[in-house]
């Protein structure tokens, strides 16, 4: 018995020896006794063996179906998920709490993946792995919530986010849209989307949850901008109980605005930045102001559980065309006179980026149709602070400006 | 969804590979791994990325290997002839795949063996101790990442790797 224990501990000693688990101290000491001892060179010879007969066992390929039907899986959760929730329409208020649930843990998990693809994608040096990112110098630029914009101009151009599990609601004004339910159901349909969650909200209000891809998202957009360019599309940010007003804006600023006012698209937005500029909210939804990556880009306050995982987004060194600072030009733009806030034949430029070059992968889209003329009914899921239509709205001689902001007045976040 | 499908890309060859090893048999195997999957992907949420995601993953996928046999040694007591074939396909596919790398015959017929003995052997573990051995020689994780894995001390590693393997040596030698 004693020499078998005694066995075993030599084993035990060899076994980490042969896998390089020994201190330098440890590692002298048997290789003294492999020296002196044949018996034990005999037994380190054989652990060898066993070792070397596993290595040797050609690894195999995951099946192909793996990922689709892992993917799959998690999408008619999704769309489960999104069925319950649409289908609590006992009041207004189960509802929201419920949709601010999903949306919080979203985040969490677009702030985790931050994480995850900085430690196993992005990471730069001394990583696992080694996937890079596709090219660099995203536009991140530091954005005003609660605030509409018109003629902005060095907005760069940015294709549809790609939001894991993330929703986007396309609120349309009811006095100037012209994309009426049949029409958005027409348009999926041409699209071939069939899987789409249709629900009646509220009077004249319709709200549709579909995944699609970033192509098909960018060409729903399009579409509705081109039915009415002058449109007012309000992306909606729940988290905050607020949202974006993008006034006459073209698509391209629309959603643009979108992608830094929305926290989901913030995420997804950090998720495709160069490593240097990724940042971590893992743990931190619970505690973080709704314009946290705002202020955390700012580089102030410091919030407890918030990780940079490099520089401030407005101190990497930009490389090419200076990043905009569309705080900057949002000041610069209230002293314009009126007459010249008109939106010009070609409004804006936008700077090619590669920031959205990602391959196509779906998103889900959730959009509301407001159908028929008359007063705007708004609802939980519709809501602008009012401060925001008060002093953000600069140009009252356009007409949507008044209705919008009847629209969204009628109805405050609790 | 971009970000999801970067990670199962990522690992799903080695997490698979991992897997098949332990359980022995292609359709369990990517049962378990697509389980894995997403359950760790579902729980994101909870993932405070202290470790890798990679760890996370693993560990996931493990604790279901381990958890399935304990079911299956239950359900299966009397199926001796059902392990037989799980690991008679095993073979197979490792016979295959020696074949697809331009063997002779007999070198084939040398590398089934082998491999036929190496994974009989394994099977005779206990899944803890076989998660171990798979952690390290076929995965080649180091003692640390083992025990940040399955979440034990690395000594517990240290000294179940050593158990197994003497396990192994005795019956590979015969």
């Amino acid at each position: 018995m004693k020499a078998k224990d005694k066995n075993q501990d030599l084993i035990e000693l060899l076994s980490a020896y042969l896998d390089g688990e020994l201190t330098q101290a440890q590692s002298e000491k048997v290789e003294k006794r492999l020296a002196e001892e044949p018996q034990t060179r005999e037994i380190l010879g054989q652990l060898q063996k066993v070792s070397d007969a596993f290595r040797q066992i050609p690894p195999v390929q995951a099946p192909e179906e793996l990922a689709e039907n892992v993917m799959g899986q998690l999408e008619r959760d999704y769309l489960l998920e999104k069925d319950e929730m649409l289908t609590e329409v006992g009041s207004a208020k189960p509802i929201r709490v419920l949709r601010y649930l999903a949306v919080a843990a979203v985040i969490a998990v677009a702030g985790v993946l931050a994480t995850i693809l900085y430690n196993n994608v992005y990471r730069p040096q001394g990583a696992s792995t080694e996937m890079v990112p596709t090219e660099e110098k995203p536009l991140i630029a530091k954005t005003e919530h609660k605030e509409s914009i018109e003629n902005k101009s060095a907005v760069e151009k940015a294709t549809a986010p790609v939001i894991p599990y993330g929703n986007i609601q396309l609120v349309v004004n009811t006095e100037k849209v012209t994309v009426q339910k049949e029409q958005l159901e027409q348009l999926l349909a041409e699209m071939e989307i069939t899987e789409t969650i249709t629900k009646d909200i509220s009077v004249g209000k319709w709200q549709c949850d579909f995944l699609c891809t970033t192509d098909q998202f960018e060409n729903i957009f399009r579409t509705l901008k081109q039915t009415d360019e002058r449109v007012d599309i309000r992306l909606g940010d729940e988290q905050n109980h607020s949202e974006v007003t993008i006034r006459n804006a073209s698509a391209e600023q629309a959603r643009k605005l979108a992608g830094e006012t929305n926290p989901l698209v913030q995420m997804a937005y950090a998720l495709n930045l160069p490593a240097e500029q990724i940042i971590s909210s893992s743990g931190t939804e619970d505690v973080l102001p709704p314009d946290w990556l705002e202020l955390f880009a700012r580089g102030e306050p410091e919030f407890p559980g918030l990780q940079p995982l490099g520089p401030a987004l407005n101190e990497v060194p930009a490389e090419g065309p200076a990043q905009p600072d569309i705080l900057s030009e949002k000041v610069a733009e209230k002293q314009v006179p009126d007459s010249e806030r008109i939106a010009p034949e070609t409004p804006t430029t936008f700077p090619e980026s590669p920031v959205w070059s990602k391959p196509a992968e779906k998103v889900a889209v959730t959009i509301l149709v407001q159908e028929g003329q008359g007063q705007h009914q708004s609802s939980s899921l519709d809501k602008l602070k009012p401060e925001v239509i008060e002093d953000d709205l600069p140009d009252p001689g356009i007409e949507s400006s008044k209705e919008i902001s009847t629209a969204t007045l009628d109805e405050q976040p609790e | 969804m971009v970000a999801f499908g970067q990670l199962i890309e990522q690992y799903q060859d080695r997490l698979f590979n991992a897997v098949f090893r332990i359980v022995g048999n292609r359709d369990d195997a990517l049962e378990l791994t697509q389980e894995a999957f997403y359950r760790a992907l579902k729980g994101l949420p909870k993932f405070r990325g202290n470790a890798g995601f990679f760890t996370w993953l693993y560990r996931i996928g493990m604790n279901l290997c381990i958890n399935f046999h304990r079911r299956r040694q239950r359900v299966q007591i009397t199926s001796i002839s059902g392990g037989e074939d799980r690991l008679g396909r095993q073979a197979d596919t490792l016979a295959q795949m020696a074949e697809a790398e331009d063997y002779s015959p007999v070198q084939q017929l040398q590398i089934k063996e082998s491999h036929n003995r190496a994974l009989t052997a394994l099977r005779q573990l206990e899944p803890a101790a076989r998660a171990v051995v798979v952690l390290r020689d076929i995965e080649e994780l180091n003692y640390a990442q083992i025990a940040e894995v399955l979440e034990v001390p690395v000594g517990t590693v240290k000294s179940r790797l050593a158990r197994a393997r003497a396990i192994l040596r005795e019956q590979l030698q015969e």
